[in-house]
Formats: C-alpha cells, structure tokens, sequence
C-alpha cells in the first residue's frame, strides 16, 4: 500500500484509453475535453473511427494525432474496434475504453486507478454513469439474471445522492468509462463480438469474476453518458438494438458463461421459461410485441446451438470459479420479480406518471407525483410521499385504530358466516347443484361465490384472509379507489383527499363493516373504479373511444352485480341517461349514436357473464336487493324514514349521527349551479337521486325473510351509489369554488360558503370520529367459535356422517337452531346456498325441534330421519331447554365446557338401511324415524359400500329430501327411487345386496358454466386494449 | 337561481315524500301466534309403595281420571300401565280406572311406582299414595303427591342430626340411564358431600339415600337434586323422633325452585308449632320479608317480619305466634332467590303429635286436582284456600257430580272441612278445583284423624293439571352454531 507521503518508487501505471467513435459526433467535443482533462493524464489516446472511411470525422483528425486513429468497419463489434486499436503497438499496463457519449469527470480515471492500486485483486474497474446533464444516476455496475436480462438495480433514473455508492463487486460493468488490466484482456481475449449488439459487457465481467479476478465500480469516478448504458455502444446510432436480438443474446450470454452440466437444464429452462413468458406478457401485461420479441428470440436461440457451444467452451479454458461461487453477483429472486415486465406490466397503470421520451433521461415535473419525485432521497420515501399512499397510510392506521376489536381471530358475525375453509371450498359450492347445506339444499350458487372463491385464492387459498381484506381494508381500500378515481375529474389533491374519506367512511361503508357485509363491502371498494371506468365508456368528455373500454367497465359492473345485484338495475338507468347527459353541445348524432351503443355494451357484459345466475334472479327478482350471507334481522319492524335514507343513513350497524349527511347532499345539489363541468355535476346529482329512490323502494317491504317479522332489505349498495353521486358533485362544486366565489365581491356568497365548508369538514370529521370511537365492529365480531364441542366435532368424523342440531334461546325470547353438517359448523357461502323456504324436509325438521324443545317424548324418533346423533344446547340455554330434553328417552346426556350435549341414543347417519318391516311405516310417510339397522359409510350427498344381502324389502334411507338427480346402483342396476318419511331419498334394496353407489347426478349446471367461462374470457379478450404500449419495453 | 338544483331538490323531496307516506303503511309487526299441543304423555311417580292392609304400615295409592269432573266434563282415551321400578325386571301391568283406581301397596313390594299414560288420558291424570303407620317408631299419615320426571328438584328441612330419619328417594322412570347431582346447604352453609356428586340412576328403578349418612349432625337442610343427565323424579321423607317416642313424619313436598316471591300455603287450623324454613342457596345474603295470610287477614307477623338469611345457609322462622291457631299461608319477599318450605305440627298433649309439611307451590293456572280426598279410618280432611292478593273464586267440582263456587276473600285464608264449611262433602275421589278468572289462588288438602295415640296429619298442594304443551317457536338459523366469545 502507497502511503501519501511516500513518493512511488515506479511512475505511475501506463493508461492507454481507446476512444470508439461512432457516427454521431454529438457528445465528441465534451467527451475529448474531458478526456484531455484528466487529474491523472492518460499515457495515450487511440480512437477508433466507425465510419467505415478515412478522415470522417473532422475532430478526431484536429485532436489526435492521425496516427492514433484507427478505422474499423461500420458495423464492427466492440471488441473487434479495441483489439485493431491494440494493434498499433501498445505497452501500457490498464485499457480505459471509453465511448463518444461518454464524458468522463475530471477525476475519473484517478479514482478508477486509486481503486485498482489499493486492491490488485480487482482486475476490471467502472464508474457510476451519470445522465449527460447530469445529477441523475443511471448505471453502477450491472449483473444479469438466469433468462438474460440485464439488471442495474435502477428502475428509473434516480438523483445520485450516493445511495449507490457501497462499493461492491459486480458481475460487469459497462464498457464505456471501464478501465482493465491489459494483460486480462489479453487473456480473456477481451470483449466478444458475438453479442457486441448486447451483453458484451457483462459478458466481459462475468469471465472475469470466473477467471478469478474482481469487478467492482468506483463510485467517485463518474462518466456523462448520452445515451443508455444497457443499449450498448452501439445505441448511439440510430437504430437501437431490437428487443428479440437483446433477449436472444442475454440468453445466449448467460447458456455461455454456464459451467457444462447446468448448460442442458438452463437450456431447457430458456425454452420453456421463454414460452411461459411469452404467454405471460401476452395475457398479463397485455404486451404482444413483447411477447413476440420473446418467442423470436427463444427460436434463435434454438436455431444457433453451435455459437453458444462455441462460445461456453472458449470459456471452459479460462473458467477458474463456478456459478455457484459467483451466487452474490447475480440478481435476488425479489430482484428479478420486481423487474419482471411481467410484474410491470401489472403494475403499469399504478405507477407514477412514467414518462421516459426516447433518448433522453430528463423527466419534466408534469404532476404532483412527480413532484415528489423530484426531492426524494429513496423509492421508499418517494412512495411515501405520494398523496395517495399518503392518504392510504393514514387510513390503514385510522383502519387498525377502529378495527381494534377484530383483529384476532376469524371475523363473523352480522350477515357473516366465519371462513374457516379454503378457497376450493368456495369454488367446488360454486360449481357444484346440490349443496350438503341444511337438510340439503339445490339452491343456484349466486356468482358472489365465484367472486369471494376467487379473491380467496389470490389470498392463498385463504377465505378468511380474504374476508379480512375486505372488511377491515373496505375503509382504506374504498379510499383509495375514490382518490384514485378522482384524479380524471379534479387536480386539486386537497378535494380529492376530502372526497375520497368522505366516501370511505359513507354510513353504508362503514354499516357494511360492521354488519359483516362482505357483498356491499367489496362493492364500495369497487364502485369508484367502476363509476370512473363507466365514464370512460361512454366518453365522459370526449367522444367514446374504443369499444374496449365498454367490456372492460362491463365486466367491472359485472364483479359489482355478483356481489349487490341491485346496483345493475341503477347502472342501467345511469349509464342510458348519462350517455345523453355526456352530451356535447354540437355534437352529431352518430356520436351520440356511439356512446348510447357503448352504454348498452357495457350493461350487456353483466346479464352474459352471470348467465346460469341471470336466469334465477328472473325467476326470483327479490334477489336483487336480497344481498348475501346470512339473513337479515334487525330490531324494528318499521322501515326506516325518507329523511334519514336522503341523509344516506343505512339503518343497523355502525351508524354515525344523522346530521353528518345534510351538509354533502346540500353541497352536491349546489354543484349544479357551476357551469363549467356541468355536466358531471348532473351526473352525480342523478346518481344520488337514483340512489336514494331505489334506497327507499328497497326498503318499504317488512317481513321478508318468511317467518322473520324484523326482517327487510339492507338499502347499503343503493346508499352508497347515492352517496357516491353525492361527493362527485360535491368534488365538482368544490373544485375552482373560490376563483368562482372571487368574482363577486365580499358578502353573503363568502360567509355562506365558508359556513358550509366549515360544516362539511365538521361532518367528515365527526364520521371519522364517531367511527374511531364505536369502532368498526359489532355485530361483526373478530371472537367466537362453533359452539360445537371438539368431542362432538370429532365424533361427526365418523364415517356415518352424523349431524348435530344446535339449540338455542334467541334474542327475540324464541329458540332457533342450527343444522351443523360438517365437524366446523357454517362457514362462508352456506347461508347463500341454503335450502329455499317451505321444503316439506325443513319443514319437518323445524318440527322435530320444537316437539323436542316442547319436551314430546318422540321428538328423538322424530330427528333420526336427519341423521342428527347430537343436539348441543349452549350453557347459556340450559336452564331453559334441559327439563324438555330430559323428556326425551331417547337421549342421554353429556356435558362438555360451554354447552351440554345430548346424544341419540337412535343409530342414524347419511345413509341407513331400513328393514322391511319398518320399510312400509317409513314408506306411509309418518315422520318418525324407523328401527334400523347400523348405518353405513357416506359422506354428504355420496356413498360407496357393500350392502350384504337380506330379505327382499329392505330400503337405503338418505338423509336428504327427494330428488330426481339422486342416483342408486348396485352393480349395473339403477335401484328404483322411492321416498321415505314422506320427503327423504330412499332406495328398494335387492335381496342379493352388492356394491352400493350412490350420487348426485346433475350435469346442466356444469354444462352452463363452461358457457359462463368462455364468455367471461370473451368479454376479457375483448377488454383488451387493442393499441401497441408504447413503454412497453422499459425495462427489458 | 338557475332551474337545475330546483329539479333536483323537488326529485329528492319527492322520493322523501313517497318514503313516508309508504312508511307509514308498512305492515305492522305481529307476534307469532302460539302453537300448543295436546298432552299426550305422562310419567306418574309414587315414590314408595311399602306397607300393605293387615300390617301395621298400609299403603294405597289412588290413581284418578278426573276428565269427568272438568268444566265443562269431557271424555278421554287413552292407556295406563302401572311399573314397580326394578331395574331390568320391572314390567308395566295394565291398570283399569273406572275413573278412578286404586294400586295397593305391598311389603314384597317395596319402591317406586311409575304409572304411565298416553292418549289424552294423560292430560287429566293424577295420582297420590297415603300411607298411615299405626304405631312404632316411624307412627304417622303421610301422603304424596305422585310427580312427573323432571330435572330439577328442591327441598328444605330435611335433617341429619340424631332424632332425625330423613331419607331421599330418587326416581328413574325412563328407559335411560340418569346421573343426580344432590347439592346440600344447612344452617352453617353449603355442604358438599363427596357420595353427593354424581349419583346414577339406572333405568326403571329408585335409589333411596339416607340423609344422616352423607350428611352427618348437619341441621336444617336444603337439597336441590338435579339430573345432570336424563329425568328424574325425587321425592324426601322426613321422620322424628325422640329417643323411641314418634314425633311424627311426613314427606317434604318438592318446592318451588330458588324465587324472589315465594307463597307457602297450608297451614291447617289449631295448635302447634308454625315454621317457615327459608334457604338462600345464593352468593349474596337475603333479606326476606315476610307476610302471614291468615283467615282473619293478611299482616306482617311481628319479630318476624323482616329476616337475613346469610348466603348460602338457611334459617328456621317460627310463625307460631302469627298464625296463633288459625289457618293460612306464609309469603316471601326476598331481595335473592330463596327456598322456602313450611311445618306445621299438631299436637295433641298429653298424646303423640304428628306433622305436615308445606311446599311453596304457584297458583293454579287451570283446573287443579288431587286423587283422593278419603281418609283412612274415618278421618278428616279439609280444603285449605288462600288469595292473598285479591278475592278469587273456585269452582269444585268432583267425579261424583257434586259442585259448588266458593269465594275466597281478598288477603285471606279459609278452610272448607268435611264438617265445616257449607258441609262441603270433599271426602270425595277426584276433587278438582277450578279457579274462575280472579285473582291468584293457592289450595291445599289436609288430612287428619285422631288416632288412638294422638294426631296424624299431612298435607298435599292442589296443582294445576298439565295443560296443553306450548310449542315453542322455533326458527332455524345458522347464527346458532356459532358462540360469540365475551
């Protein structure tokens, strides 16, 4: 090591830099300067001229001596430039290529030098590349990931504060401004020409760091780049490299450097990856191009094996390390995720404004986020102080703050079933036609299933996880679709971030959370998106453009109608009369004609994509308002008023003070005096119209759960349309209210608008609190569990499939109880498939349950048809239900913590065998069970056993009501269907017995559901967009 | 103001508008009707049959359809079928009632009887043995109401002290097995004797307990049997004595279980001691006031209107000097649910006395009857009424066509004797009392007979009959399967 103060025995290393000059002499004058001043002067200048003749470049011959310029052909490699440049005779210790858009610092080459000096281990050294105007870091050492691409760590040009500046080996550095040890490229024969259009340079590292030398990059050296490191020297002139060449030689350059064993697995892993990628970029990011740079690219390198097996064993001779041992050099999986197209390309509209024009790496502060842009120190910070992750930070804390009670444990209550199972329990009850529900049930499964089944397999198969998401994110979540959507109609953030927590925390919002609202929940965070996407279709400015934008908002409506069918309905009122509204003064009847035709596209999507569900909801209109999950009930009977539905107030739950709606709707009915954007006033002023009326229409009918008097129809889907269409014009009056107010001097108009904006915020704040305070919960409930005892829970494992009933005193002072099929109890979906009211088995097994909970001795008889084993009555229903159930001989007692058990005493389950001396008692069709013998195996709605053989007579007694679908065979024989108990499936059992099967056998729903599959891929094919993106290839 | 808002307020009022114009209309909210269901079950259980004719123990129990002498009368079908209770050998015998009938006990015989019956026979069944024992150490007349299974039982007065021969029987008249709980509580606290805990009950058979056994010099108790699993009827009998000398003995008629407001009535005309035994089974001490409601009106006896029952112990009030030889029932006011339970012994000096006991029961809701009012030996017997908030009125009426309305006044007692009042002949089978829409009132039958050796006497409450069953309303819900935690 050289101490400062003592004077070197030898000079200095001998620098021979090597200048490559191509056509454009663009940054000539400023690189030369630079080079010229140099702190530590260069031994020697060569350049070498791509122009394919003599004395091209005027320049070069008035800097350098003519002796020191060598030609090359135009199109020569890199590597083909600097070793004719070689040729000249040179003796020097270190090679500094450099480029014509390459301007070194003054200091440059001496920091490149004091890096090498201190560490002789490093055999090739680079710099940090700047843009030409300098201050944004583009580069600092590069690597590249197992399929080719070339990765600098960089998304974007970022401010080089020296965040990069941890000097760390990297598996290459760029060529131009990189300094290396003669005597290396002699023996690595330096760059390769192969791929001298991409990769080189990495190429050239990577034998390096194979060869047992270091790369590192020296970050006080800084060169000026003109033009992108990554595209090559080469991109200086007019045509960049093409995407498929760039992909095809990364993949070559990385089978190359690959050691023999792993060449055929990285081989095949090329192939398919590349397929794979391919397909991803086409249906992902909806990249074709870059699908089809791909797919070129994988067949060249199919088509070329000779290059790459020529070129990986040139590098066998000088391979001292293996990959493994370069492990640090290569990108972290994270890494590569990240900067996958794939993941941008999903990402794209999420970004910040990206603008990146051609060329240049000047970004111009054209938003607010931008903006942000321009101070910040780290991604981290810049995300950070964007104003809507601002805005959803904040709402996550205010979320957590509220959600204090919920945050443990599986959420239930309100309309909520718990979702313990996973998703394909969701899928499978969406698929299938009958459901093992109740006494059994062959309700149609309402596509909100298919909705929540496929959230909760993005959840990682996860319901709960996606429950969470959707109830305790629907504030921060609904907030940030609302800010996100407000960006088309106002520039102003403050308005925007105003708006978007006043819808957040809307009273059907917040009432949806709290009464387990998963349907309305999931609609609010949609509905913004939907609204702005709506718009778009039917040309909220402009005229309409693209039918696309029609199915892709269709198939938006489409999500929001599986979940509150209701708002379908309303969409088409809005949409028909908005396309008139959106008119334009001028405007020609064709394009009217248009948007109409848009309009109408994107209502058709819903009615096509939910088909088996359109169908039912036909035959049963009170779906639409009906909602999912478990049945409403609520304390009063009477509806609730006009004035509280116009103040957006939901009734149930969660409800704020009543005043907090007067200010918004008054403000949204004053938008429709400003003139500018009148039109979208209207428009959100008819949206809150609609709303409320069909709020108030929703909720005149009383009792409409049959034998639930307190029961009616939750407005929350319509108030939250309503009080969507409120905050829009409400944003509109807000937005340029006070140029508008300036125009007129000082007096009432100031003081009654200040007044109002004061009450306003008043209001959005006491929302805020009101909910911060009650929280977020109640009835909805983060506690609880089956009230099943796991001893019970356990004995329904047996293979009979037995059930329990658990009984309960109801807070109305009835009883109510549950049929509890599976070991877990309910969980998410039953309620939406149970059984339709007024079946003869439900009816019987209501009952069954009364005579038992009135204490008639032949009540267990009467339950044994159900295959219920058990009857749980909770500790806290004890005291009142025991002295009946002690009348039943047939049960015996067990007690457990939490509840007391009673077990039949009666042999029951799934499937029974009934002798044919009971068989004509069961066959009558009284309701008690029959003497029987042991029942079988079976699990819901299927069995598979031997039955031995008998006396002719005998009966196989299902425990699920009739059906046309259920299908016995013994063999090759279908057993003849007969009806036990007058509503059970029952079987006439041959003599001879044999294998049994039996099984639920309807296959039109299956065959109708292909058909929704291959519409809903139709709608998206079509959603797609159809134009060429034009940063597409950012970040390849 | 340009026209645009103008549109827009009307529109949204007139939705406002419709909303309560509608509102109003909505279907009011009416209650579920109430759905009932005939009797058509009943488990009968006389707890111990022991002691036939010639002996000096004789037992008989009376089984009674007293459908005929209902108002209006009316007719019933039905089965009945008596079982001695033992275990796998009991088998039900067939018994004919012509209304009524009579089982004779028998010394081989000794335990519990179940008397079944179905079809609604079963709504207007009753039944009630009475066992006098002439002489010796156990010298008294009983009488027991026969009960129907159930959960819960409670008593008090029981005793476990020397001179004391109490003894609970426990009854299992199903086919499946029960398992009883005996929690105990005396006049020092509760008591927890391990023997107590988990007593099975096998099916179709009776298990008798001895008191002093499991609990010991223990005074004063309360029991409060509970079937943990399956039904069971109990029934306890408790025997004085001094030293050889009889001081009588009756069964402890169940009581109602713990209350605020508890009505003890009974209390038979002439002299003895008058006690009230109250129970505070509770974690917090009672204070208990009390009123006496005698044949001359209803007052605060004095001394002993205002008691503490500390928890979980019980007390003994007499009230001899309240009722001072006069007939009538003893109510509670508690702050905590209590158990109360009375005494009455007749004495009947220089010669043997005998006593009764007296459960609180609940007013008659319906008709009410007893099966036999016959006392054995030409005794007496005499029907006690007590309305101790308002006047109430009686119908009797009885299997053998007699009739008759009798008033009772407001916050008074009376007593209709054999001999007594109007010549009410009640010494008759079948006896049913309906109450005629007034206020509540509470009927109890005494019997008693001046035995060679001095008085014998019991008691036995007038309870309603079982009217029809009301089926709950049931809904079904799949809330229900899920517990919510806190």
């Amino acid at each position: 090591m050289t101490s400062p103060t003592e004077v070197p025995e030898s000079p200095g290393p001998r620098v021979t830099a090597i200048l490559l000059v191509h056509d454009t002499a663009q940054w000539l004058d400023e690189t030369l300067a630079g080079i010229t001043a140099q702190r530590h002067p260069v031994d020697r200048l060569i350049a070498v001229d791509f122009s394919g003749h003599d004395g091209a470049f005027a320049p070069l011959g008035a800097e350098l001596d003519p002796d020191d310029v060598v030609p090359v052909r135009r199109h020569a490699g890199t590597g083909e430039a600097v070793r004719a440049a070689l040729k000249l005779g040179d003796d020097s210790d270190w090679l500094w290529l450099l480029t014509d858009d390459s301007a070194p610092d003054p200091d440059a080459l001496a920091e490149l030098l004091e890096r090498v000096e201190r560490a002789p281990s490093i055999w090739q050294v680079g710099p940090k590349s700047h843009s030409w105007t300098g201050g944004r870091l583009l580069e600092a050492g590069a690597t590249m990931d197992a399929t080719g691409h070339r990765d600098v760590g960089i998304d974007a040009p970022e401010l080089d504060q020296g965040q990069r500046d941890g000097s760390e080996d990297v598996l290459g550095v760029a060529t131009a401004g990189s300094l290396i040890r003669r005597d290396v490229w002699d023996h690595l024969e330096g760059l390769d020409d192969l791929w001298s259009a991409f990769g080189d340079d990495v190429d050239l590292g990577w034998r390096v760091n194979a060869a047992g030398g270091r790369v590192v990059v020296a970050p006080r050296a800084v060169i000026r780049r003109g033009a992108s490191p990554a595209a090559g020297p080469t991109a200086a002139s007019s045509h960049p490299t093409p995407l498929w060449v760039r992909r095809q030689l990364g993949m070559q350059v990385v089978l190359a450097n690959t050691s023999g064993w792993m060449l055929p697995v990285l081989a095949v892993r090329a192939l398919v990856g590349g397929v794979l990628r391919a397909l991803g970029l086409l249906v992902i990011s909806r990249n074709p191009s870059g699908a089809w740079a791909e797919l070129r690219a994988v067949g060249h390198v199919v088509r070329e094996p000779g290059r790459v097996r020529q070129a990986a064993a040139r590098r066998r001779a000088t391979r001292e390390l293996g990959r493994s041992d370069l492990q640090h050099l290569f990108p972290s999986t994270a890494d590569k995720w990240r900067r996958s197209p794939l993941v941008a390309g999903l990402f794209r509209g999420e970004r910040a404004e990206p603008t990146r024009p051609g060329g240049s790496y000047e970004t111009g502060p054209v938003s607010e986020e931008a903006e942000s842009l321009e101070s910040g120190d780290s991604r981290i910070g810049a995300f950070l102080r964007r104003p809507a992750s601002v805005l959803f930070v904040a709402m996550v804390i205010l979320a957590l703050i509220a959600n204090r009670a919920l945050l443990s444990g599986t959420l239930h209550g309100g309309r909520l079933l718990p979702g313990y199972g996973g998703s394909g329990d969701l899928w499978s009850a969406y698929f299938a036609s009958w459901h093992p529900v109740s006494v059994g049930s062959v309700t149609t499964a309402p596509p909100s299933l298919a909705v929540l089944g496929a959230l909760s397999t993005l959840a990682l198969g996860k319901v709960w996880l996606a429950v969470d998401v959707i109830l305790l994110g629907a504030v921060p979540l609904s907030a940030l679709t609302a800010f996100l959507s407000l960006r088309a109609l106002t520039p102003r953030t403050r308005v925007r971030v105003w708006a978007s927590i006043g819808y957040a925390l809307l009273p059907a919002v917040t009432g949806a959370v709290a009464g387990g609202r998963v349907d309305v929940a999931l609609t609010a965070i949609l509905l913004p998106l939907a609204m702005r996407a709506g718009a778009g279709a039917i040309g909220g400015a402009a005229a309409p453009r693209g039918w696309h934008r029609s199915f892709g908002a269709g198939l938006l409506l489409a999500v929001i109608a599986a979940m509150t069918p209701v708002l379908w309905p309303a969409a088409v009122v809005l949409l028909l009369i908005g396309s008139g509204l959106a008119r334009r003064a001028g405007e020609g009847v064709v394009t009217t004609g248009r948007r109409v035709l848009a309009a109408i596209l994107t209502l058709l999507v819903t009615p096509l994509v939910l088909a088996p569900w359109t169908a039912h909801v036909v035959r049963h209109p009170a779906l639409l308002v009906t909602g999912s999950g478990l049945p409403e009930r609520f304390g009063a009977v009477q509806p609730p008023g006009g004035a509280g539905l116009l103040l957006l107030h939901v009734g149930g739950a969660g409800q704020p003070p009543l005043w907090v709606g007067a200010p918004l709707i008054i403000v949204a009915v004053l938008s429709l005096r400003r003139i500018r954007r009148l039109p979208l006033a209207r428009a959100g002023v008819l949206t809150l119209v609609v709303g409320i009326a069909g709020a108030i229409a929703a909720t005149r009918a009383v009792g409409v759960t049959p034998g639930v008097a307190d029961s009616r129809h939750y407005p929350g889907a319509l108030l939250l349309l309503a009080g969507a269409g409120a905050l829009l014009a409400a944003a509109v009056a807000a937005t340029g209210a006070a140029p508008a107010l300036t125009g007129h001097s000082f007096g009432w108009r100031q003081l009654s608008a200040l007044g109002l904006v004061l009450l306003t915020l008043a209001a959005t704040a006491t929302l805020a609190g009101s909910w911060l305070v009650r929280g977020a919960g109640d009835p909805l409930s983060g506690s609880g569990t089956t009230s099943v005892p796991l001893f019970t829970s356990v004995e329904m494992s047996q293979p009979a499939s037995p059930r329990a009933i658990v009984v309960q005193t109801d807070a109305h002072g009835g009883l109510s109880y549950a049929l509890v099929r599976r070991p877990g109890g309910p969980q998410l979906g039953d309620a939406d498939l149970a059984p339709a009211s007024g079946s003869l088995a439900a009816a019987r097994l209501t009952t069954a349950v009364r005579d038992l909970t009135a204490g008639l001795p032949g009540a267990g008889a009467e339950l044994q048809p159900f295959a219920v084993q058990f009857v749980v009555v909770p500790t806290g229903s004890v005291s009142r239900l025991a002295p009946a159930l002690a009348q039943t001989p047939t049960l015996t007692v067990v007690p457990a913590p939490g509840a007391t058990v009673y077990r039949s005493t009666l042999p029951t389950g799934e499937l029974s065998l009934v002798p044919p001396t009971a068989a004509a008692g069961a066959l009558a069709g009284h309701p008690v069970g029959s003497p029987r013998e042991l029942p079988f195996r079976a699990t819901a709605g299927s069995a598979d056993v031997v039955v031995p053989p008998g006396p002719p007579g005998r009966l196989a007694v299902l425990a699920e009501p009739v059906n046309v679908h259920w299908r016995a065979t013994i063999g090759a024989t279908v057993l003849s269907r007969r009806t036990a108990y007058g509503w059970a499936q029952a079987f006439e059992l041959p003599s001879s017995g044999g294998r049994l099967r039996i099984g639920y056998h309807d296959t039109r729903r299956h065959t109708l559901l292909w058909g929704e599959l291959a519409a809903v891929v139709v709608v998206a094919l079509l959603a797609l967009p159809t134009g060429r993106r034009p940063d597409s290839e950012v970040t390849a | 103001m340009r026209p645009a808002p103008i549109i827009a307020v009307v529109a949204l009022a007139g939705t406002v508008a419709a909303a309560q114009l509608t509102g109003s209309t909505a279907s009011p909210h009416r209650p579920p009707s109430h759905v009932t269901a005939p009797v058509r079950h009943m488990t009968l259980v006389c707890p111990n049959l022991t002691g036939e004719p010639g002996t000096n123990v004789v037992t008989t129990a009376v089984i009674a359809d007293v459908a005929r002498a209902l108002v209006p009368p009316s007719t019933s079908t039905g089965r009945v079928t008596t079982t001695v209770l033992k275990g796998a050998h009991s088998h039900p015998h067939v018994a004919a009632l012509s209304p009524a009938g009579v089982i004779p006990g028998a010394t081989a015989n000794n335990g519990a009887r179940a008397i079944a019956a179905s079809g609604s026979i079963a709504a207007t069944i009753v039944a009630d043995q009475v066992t006098l024992v002439g002489a010796g150490r156990y010298r008294s007349l009983t009488n027991a109401r026969c009960v129907p299974p159930s959960a819960d039982w409670w008593f008090a007065g029981a005793d476990g002290r020397v001179g004391y021969d109490d003894n609970l029987y426990v009854a299992n008249p199903t086919d499946t097995a029960a398992d009883v709980s005996v929690s105990v509580w005396s006049a020092k606290g509760q008591l927890t004797p391990p023997r107590l805990a988990s007593v099975p009950i096998p099916p179709r058979s009776s298990v008798y307990i001895p008191v002093a056994t499991v609990t010991p010099d223990a005074a004063t108790l309360a029991l409060h049997v509970h079937a943990t699993s399956g039904a069971v009827t109990a029934a306890l009998i408790d025997h004085r004595l001094q030293g050889v000398t009889p001081l009588g003995s009756d069964w402890i008629p169940a009581t109602e279980a713990p209350a605020r407001s508890l009505v003890v009535p009974g209390y038979p005309t002439g002299s003895g001691t008058r006690n009230l035994v109250i129970a505070n089974p509770g974690d917090a001490d009672a204070t208990v006031n009390l009123k006496v409601v005698s044949g001359s009106g209803s007052f605060a006896p004095s001394g002993a209107n205002q008691v503490v029952v500390p928890a979980g112990k019980t007390r003994i009030v007499d009230l001899s000097r309240a009722f001072a030889g006069s007939t009538g029932a003893a109510t509670v006011q508690s702050d905590q649910p209590v158990v109360a339970q009375g005494l009455a012994v007749t004495t009947a000096a220089p010669k043997l006395s005998d006593l009764m006991w007296l459960a609180a029961i609940p007013p008659l809701t319906g008709p009410g009857a007893f099966a036999d009012g016959h006392v054995p030996d030409g005794g007496g017997s005499a029907l006690l009424l007590t309305a101790p908030q308002g006047a109430a009125q009686v119908r009797l009426t009885s299997l053998n066509g007699f009739h008759s309305t009798v008033t009772v006044p407001a916050g008074r007692s009376i007593a209709l004797g054999t001999t007594g009042f109007n010549d009410v002949p009640i010494a008759l089978s079948g006896l049913v009392v309906t109450p005629v829409g007034s206020a509540p009132v509470y009927v109890t039958r005494t019997m008693q007979l001046n035995g060679a050796h001095g008085a014998l006497t019991t008691s036995e409450a007038v309870l309603s009959l079982p009217s029809a069953v009301e089926l709950p309303v049931v809904t079904e819900d799949p809330r229900t399967a899920i517990r919510s935690a806190g």
